[in-house]
C-alpha cells in the first residue's frame, strides 16, 4: 500500500469514527435529522448516484415520470442514511431485553418454528430494504448467524466496521475469505446463514428477471439450498418508524432438483427474486435503488 | 462399483467442472479436498454433480468431515454398498 492511500484510508477512518461519536452521542431526533440533511446534501451533489437511482426507479417501472422518480430517489436517499444512522444507535441500544420494544416479528408459521429449532441450519436470502442491518441483529436474538459480506477497501475501516458490526451471536464472513466449506459448517451447527442476493456479481453469478429486465446474481444460496437440504427463507426488516421495524419473512421456498443443476439454480434464485421484487414494489421508498442492478448486459 | 471406478468417474466430474483451474490427473488418494481449488459455489456445483451421478445423497454433517480424496471414495463406496 502506498503512503499516501494509507494515508487517506487512515484520514477516511477518522472521519467515520468522528461521526460516529456524534452519532452515538446525540440525541436520536439529532441524529435523524443530519441523517436527513445527509441524504439532501448526497442527493444534491453525488450526481452520478442520484441520475442512477433516477434512472432504475423509472426503468422498474416504480414511477411513471422524472418528477416522481427524483422524489422517490430522494426518499430512497433518505432511506438509506436513516439505516447508516439507526444501525448504528440500534447497535447500542437495543438489547436482548429490550430488542422486541423495537422490532415486531412478522412471521410465517414454519419460519418461526424454524427460528426456534436450534439443530436446524437454515438459509435466509435477504434484499437492500427496510434496515437489513436491524434484521440480521433481531434474527441473531433467535439464532445465531452468519452474514455474507462484501467487505470495504479501505482496509482500517474494514476492521473497525467488522468490529462494531459483531455481536454475541452475529458473526459476518467475508464473500472473500478463502474456506469454500464456512456456510455449510455454519449450517451444520444449526446456525443461519444469510446472504444478501439482490446486488450485481461478477462471478459465480445466473441472469435472473428483475423488474423484466435482466440481472445477475449470485448463485450461492441456492447452491447451498440444493446441496444442504436447509430450508430457505426470505427476511427483512421495514422501518415502521424511529427505531421501530417489523422483520417479515417469505417461505420457506422450495423447489424440486430436477437434477439439471443450471435449471435448479434459475428458478430457486428467480424465485427469491420475484420475491424481492414484490416488496421493492410494495415498499418502493424504502428500497436501495443506488446500485446498478442491471449491469452488465447489452442496453442497460 | 469399485474403488477405481469410484474414483475415475470423481476424476471425469472434476474435468467437467469448468472453473477449476487443475490438472485432474494430478490429484491422488491422499489429495486434500480444499487443495484442488474449489470456491464455496464450485464446491457446491460439485457435491451436487457427485450426488447425481452416483445417485446418492451427501449429508452435510458428512460433507464438513470429509478432508481428503480418499475419504470421499470411501465414503461414496459405503453409500453405493449400503
Amino acid at each position: 500500500m502506498s503512503p499516501l492511500l494509507k494515508l487517506g484510508y487512515l484520514i477516511q477512518l477518522v472521519v467515520v469514527q468522528t461521526l460516529l461519536l456524534f452519532i452515538g452521542l446525540a440525541p436520536l431526533s439529532l441524529v435523524l435529522a443530519a441523517a436527513d440533511l445527509g441524504a439532501l446534501l448526497s442527493f444534491t451533489l453525488w450526481r452520478s448516484r442520484r441520475r442512477t437511482t433516477i434512472d432504475n426507479i423509472l426503468k422498474a417501472g416504480i414511477c411513471a415520470d422524472e418528477p416522481a422518480a427524483k422524489r422517490m430517489a430522494l426518499a430512497s436517499f433518505r432511506s438509506f442514511t436513516t439505516l447508516i444512522v439507526e444501525s448504528i444507535v440500534g447497535r447500542r441500544r437495543l438489547t436482548a431485553a429490550n430488542w422486541a420494544d423495537h422490532v415486531a416479528m412478522r412471521l410465517t408459521p414454519e419460519a418461526e418454528a424454524l427460528l426456534r429449532d436450534p439443530r436446524r441450519g437454515l438459509l435466509v436470502a435477504s434484499a437492500h430494504i427496510g434496515n437489513w442491518e436491524v434484521a440480521a441483529h433481531a434474527v441473531s436474538m433467535l439464532k445465531p448467524i452468519t452474514v455474507a459480506f462484501r467487505p470495504f477497501h479501505n482496509p482500517y475501516l474494514e476492521k473497525a466496521a467488522r468490529k462494531r458490526r459483531t455481536g454475541e451471536n452475529l458473526r459476518y464472513v467475508s464473500r472473500e475469505e478463502p474456506n469454500p466449506m464456512r456456510f455449510v459448517e455454519s449450517l451444520t451447527k444449526g446456525e443461519i446463514v444469510a446472504l444478501m442476493i439482490d446486488q450485481h456479481v461478477a462471478r459465480g453469478h445466473v441472469a435472473v428477471q428483475f423488474f423484466g429486465r435482466p440481472a445477475w446474481t449470485t448463485q450461492i444460496l441456492a447452491m447451498l439450498h440444493l446441496t444442504t437440504r436447509a430450508p430457505l427463507l426470505l427476511a427483512f426488516a421495514l422501518r415502521t418508524g424511529p427505531l421501530r421495524y417489523e422483520v417479515r419473512t417469505v417461505g420457506p421456498i422450495e423447489r424440486a432438483r430436477t437434477g439439471d443443476r443450471e435449471k435448479d439454480v434459475l428458478a430457486l434464485t428467480q424465485a427469491l427474486t420475484d420475491e424481492i421484487e414484490k416488496v421493492a414494489r410494495a415498499y418502493p421508498e424504502q428500497y436501495m435503488w443506488g446500485h446498478r442492478r442491471w449491469k452488465g448486459f447489452p442496453g442497460q | 462399483m469399485t474403488r477405481d471406478q469410484i474414483t475415475e468417474n470423481l476424476r471425469s466430474l472434476l474435468r467437467q467442472q469448468k472453473q477449476l483451474k487443475i490438472d485432474v490427473d494430478k490429484i491422488s488418494p491422499e489429495s486434500r479436498i480444499d487443495a484442488i481449488g474449489f470456491d464455496s459455489i464450485t464446491i457446491l456445483d460439485f457435491v451436487y454433480d457427485l450426488e447425481e451421478r452416483f445417485k446418492v445423497r451427501i449429508e452435510m454433517a458428512d460433507l464438513v468431515s470429509i478432508r481428503h480424496v480418499k475419504d470421499l471414495v470411501g465414503y461414496l463406496e459405503g453409500k453405493l454398498a449400503g
